[in-house]
């Protein structure tokens, strides 16, 4: 699959370095990007070379200083039998140096920051490591920052993010390996996992699944995920993703497996289960007490955001009796002179919300106060003054929101279940309400990530099983690995009665 | 079958499901008028009963309470008279935050079994409702006073009624309560004690009062209980959580004991046609406050006991008065004697029943109290110690 849409095992058509260089510039026409640069050695004339590369992706001072100067100054002997294999070991400085024929590999040097040295009287070439293209610098994630904790974040570049995840494991047991996706684009990914640790079923799966892709381009680690998820159409995330290598570190080391995807900061992790939603990175970091009690708040956000409008409006429309009398006298109150139902009321709100949110995320920083203004004052007080909406409503939604925003690993579900659980409560009340929750667990402990199912608390058989789970307990307790990630438990071995 | 046509099945069958299920019971709030309270009257113009409805009107704006609203319809049942006021208003009356059912005495003495069936069986009503016997001429007129509070009568009738763990003067039977009591009656002859209410006019404003009990025979009304025996009908129904005893020596009134835990235990004793209930009583009590001007019994201990001695014969000399009083005046069994027969030696009872209309009136009564002062901001060492 590698050489999908490619040359195939084409070869340089000769050792003329004039005919190769007219193969090359056929094959680029139209790209003005690629540089070719001639060369003559001063003391043998009859050694030639071209240099082509892609303007912008090569460090210019290193082709200048590790591949022209040394070129133009090295005396050269009487011509050998292997002209490539003499310059890569005698005269080039370049690290990396690659004597290769094959078309498809000078091609993909070449758009990838290589140089490719072509030698006349020799029908191979040289391809070259003199990568060295603009990128952003090493940066906190905007969408995952913490308190504590290490603050820096994946960039573009793969090899940089390789880089930092090894800093963090320096083991040998740290396995990767490199595949490449896209027709169009090429992209290289790294599968990465600690070899000891894994559940190797997971990795044969995940490979097969890999081994299915045929797709035109990724730029984007989610393009990868949608194609190898478990089940195409659920709303639920059955991999993770992440942009902190010290989160992929940790995940590494509960025996999950990441896929580094090149050009996007957001690496895979998988399998991924229900609790990571809730997890955040910073748990580990801050003491546990005030870590368990932030990812207890954090469960609970996610039931009120999910919940809240859907019992209000079974409360207020279908079960009044169930309201505290004073309660019941307020809403009535504030209900006096509305024209819609409290079910359209409520769902035009929730839109009204969503709208705001969503544009909150997309539009440039400096129109936030007046989103702000127009959020708080028109949609708030307005609305409510005129009568447009109760304002029972506003505060709902409003809970709502600031508990949705509490878990926003997990937002697209909220959104669809918060939909979801109000249409059922709009038609049956509570119990269209409870029904929809049955049909959201029942769902949910029905789905796996990658074999493993996302809600493994059922196969909890003691304690050790759910120290990570509600309750982030000490470390000196956290004795052994998630259940059904890893096929090797011990976390402490040394520590407990473990097994 | 393809997947998008499975999906759209599937959308299709909870739509339909869902849309023409049975349960569809959505209605607004403000398509209701929400009772506060009902009072009961003996009906005009050949109807059974007519019927006053304490509603709260929410029409106001954000800043004012919500106002009581009287409705007042005739029927020839509850129900009748309460479909009735659709006539009147355009929103139906919803029940589920009422709070007390005020009757008239009329009516009370009429028997009140007829009555509670509605509540029962709607299910907007809840079983938590309150009872309550009208002093006034009608029961209406319980819900005329303008309060203070601006709150609504019935309102302020339920908080006064959930504050009596504090006074412990009044008995409040709940709906559930009142049915458990009379579907006994028919096996063990028991009577039920519903709170009464009425009006008090001081100057320039007008409040409500529940004081005594009002003793029904089975249920039909026959008198009032004394509202200084409240206290003492409490503790031998076992539902004194609080309130003051009143004593001092030689029959003085100068002590305080502010109760803070009371239980009695009634144990019968039948031979042949004759029972004598032995009750014992226990109280926890605070010596509250002494309205002396020696401080007698504050320091030694020999005095505190003389105190606690005097509050158990306090106790006494009034459980015995009121069983007696309630025996001559009454005959109706409303601390529950029948039912502890028949709970302790069903066939005593079952040898009993039958004349117990006549045996209740004769019952004994041996009552033994016990006070014990718990706290009574001394600083004197514990006994013992």
């Amino acid at each position: 699959m590698e050489n999908r849409g490619g040359f195939g095992s084409a070869k340089l058509p000769s050792d003329e370095l004039k005919t190769n260089l007219e193969y090359i510039r056929n094959l680029f026409t139209g790209d003005e990007t690629i540089q070719f640069r001639h060369l003559t050695s001063p003391y043998q004339t009859d050694w030639r070379f071209c240099l082509v590369y892609a303007d912008g992706m090569v460090n210019n001072r290193i082709v200048n200083a590790d591949v022209i100067r040394p070129l133009l100054e090295y005396r050269f002997p009487e011509r050998p039998g292997d002209p490539a294999e003499f310059i890569s070991q005698h005269v080039m400085f370049s690290d990396g140096s690659e004597k290769t024929a094959e078309v498809e590999k000078i091609v993909q040097g070449l758009v990838y920051g290589d140089s490719v040295l072509l030698i006349d009287g020799c029908a191979e070439a040289l391809v070259l490591n003199t990568k060295g293209w603009a990128m952003r610098s090493i940066e906190e994630p905007e969408s995952e920052r913490s308190l504590r904790g290490p603050r820096e974040g994946f960039n573009e570049s793969i090899l940089t993010n390789l880089s930092m995840l090894r800093r963090k494991l320096r083991t040998p047991d740290l396995k990767f390996h490199y595949r490449t996706f896209g027709r169009r684009s090429r992209t290289k990914i790294c599968v990465c996992y600690l070899d000891s640790l894994i559940n190797h079923d997971v990795l044969t799966e995940l490979e097969k699944r890999l081994d299915d892709i045929d797709i035109d381009a990724t730029l984007d680690s989610n393009y990868i995920t949608e194609i190898i998820r478990d089940k195409t159409y659920s709303p639920v995330k059955t991999i993770g993703s992440t942009e902190r290598p010290d989160v992929v570190a940790s995940k590494l080391l509960e025996g999950r497996i990441a896929l580094f995807v090149d050009g996007s900061p957001t690496v895979l992790t998988m399998p991924h289960l229900f609790i990571e939603h809730f997890q955040a990175d910073e748990d580990y970091y801050i003491n546990y007490v005030f870590a368990s009690i932030g990812r207890m708040l954090r469960i609970l956000s996610f039931f009120v955001s999910i919940s809240m409008p859907a019992i209000y409006v079974a409360l207020v429309t279908f079960h009044q009796e169930m309201l505290p009398t004073p309660s019941l006298l307020s809403i009535i109150t504030a209900r006096q002179g509305v024209p819609f139902p409290t079910a359209l009321e409520t769902l035009f709100m929730i839109i009204v919300f969503e709208m705001l949110r969503e544009s909150g995320a997309r539009m440039p920083g400096l129109m936030g106060q007046a989103l702000s203004i127009v959020g708080a004052l028109v949609i708030g007080q307005a609305a409510v003054d005129a009568k447009i909406v109760s304002a029972p409503i506003i505060i709902i939604v409003a809970f709502t929101g600031i508990a949705g925003l509490m878990v926003p690993k997990i937002k697209g579900f909220v959104i669809m279940m918060r939909f979801l659980l109000l249409g059922f409560s709009c038609v049956l009340g509570i119990y269209g309400y409870l029904l929809g929750v049955i049909a959201m667990l029942t769902a949910l402990f029905g789905t796996s990530s990658f074999g493993v199912p996302i809600m493994p608390d059922v196969y909890a058989d003691d304690a050790q099983d759910y120290k990570d789970i509600y309750w982030r307990t000490s470390w000196k307790k956290m004795l052994r690995r998630p259940k059904l990630l890893s096929w090797n438990h011990n976390r402490q071995a040394t520590k407990g009665k473990a097994k | 079958m393809k997947p998008w046509k499975k999906i759209v099945l599937a959308l299709e069958t909870v739509l339909v499901l869902s849309l023409c299920v049975g349960c569809w019971n959505y209605h607004e709030v403000e398509n209701y008028t929400i009772i506060a309270g009902l009072a009961i009257d003996k009906g005009t113009g050949g109807h059974k009963y007519h019927l006053t409805f304490e509603c709260i009107s929410l029409m106001g704006g954000k800043d004012t309470p919500p106002q009581p609203v009287l409705i007042e319809a005739d029927g020839d049942t509850i129900f009748d008279a309460v479909r009735g006021t659709i006539s009147m208003t355009d929103k139906k009356l919803y029940f589920s935050d009422c709070k007390v059912v005020i009757l008239s005495k009329e009516i009370a003495e009429n028997g009140i079994k007829p009555l509670m069936d509605f509540f029962i069986r709607d299910s907007e009503p809840r079983l938590t409702l309150n009872f309550l016997v009208s002093d006034e001429p009608t029961a209406g007129e319980v819900f005329r006073p303008k309060l203070a509070s601006q709150q609504p009568v019935s309102y302020q009738i339920a908080g006064m009624l959930q504050s009596q763990y504090a006074l412990g003067r009044v008995l409040a039977i709940p709906l559930y309560q009142m049915y458990d009591i009379l579907g006994c009656s028919e096996t063990c002859d028991e009577s039920l004690t519903l709170p009464n209410v009425r009006v008090v006019k001081t100057k320039g404003s007008e409040m409500v009062q529940t004081s005594n009990n009002v003793v029904f025979h089975q249920d039909k009304m026959v008198g009032t209980l004394p509202e200084e025996d409240g206290i003492y009908y409490l503790m031998l129904r076992n539902k004194l959580s609080g309130g003051l005893i009143v004593t001092g020596p030689d029959g003085g009134k100068d002590i305080t004991l502010e109760i803070l835990k009371s239980s009695a235990s009634i144990r019968p004793e039948v031979s042949g046609t004759n029972a004598t209930m032995k009750i014992a009583i226990q109280v926890n009590a605070a010596l509250a406050e002494e309205n002396t001007d020696s401080l007698q019994y504050n320091l030694a201990n020999e005095k505190f006991r003389k105190v606690e001695k005097m509050g158990a014969e306090t106790i006494e000399q009034n459980v015995k008065k009121l069983v007696a009083d309630d025996q001559k005046d009454y005959g109706a069994d409303i601390f529950g004697f029948g039912k502890r027969i028949y709970e302790d030696n069903y066939s005593d009872w079952k040898a009993l029943s039958p004349r117990w209309e006549k045996v209740f009136p004769k019952v004994k009564c041996e009552v033994h109290a016990e006070v014990r002062l718990k706290n009574a901001a001394r600083a004197y060492p514990k006994e013992g110690t």
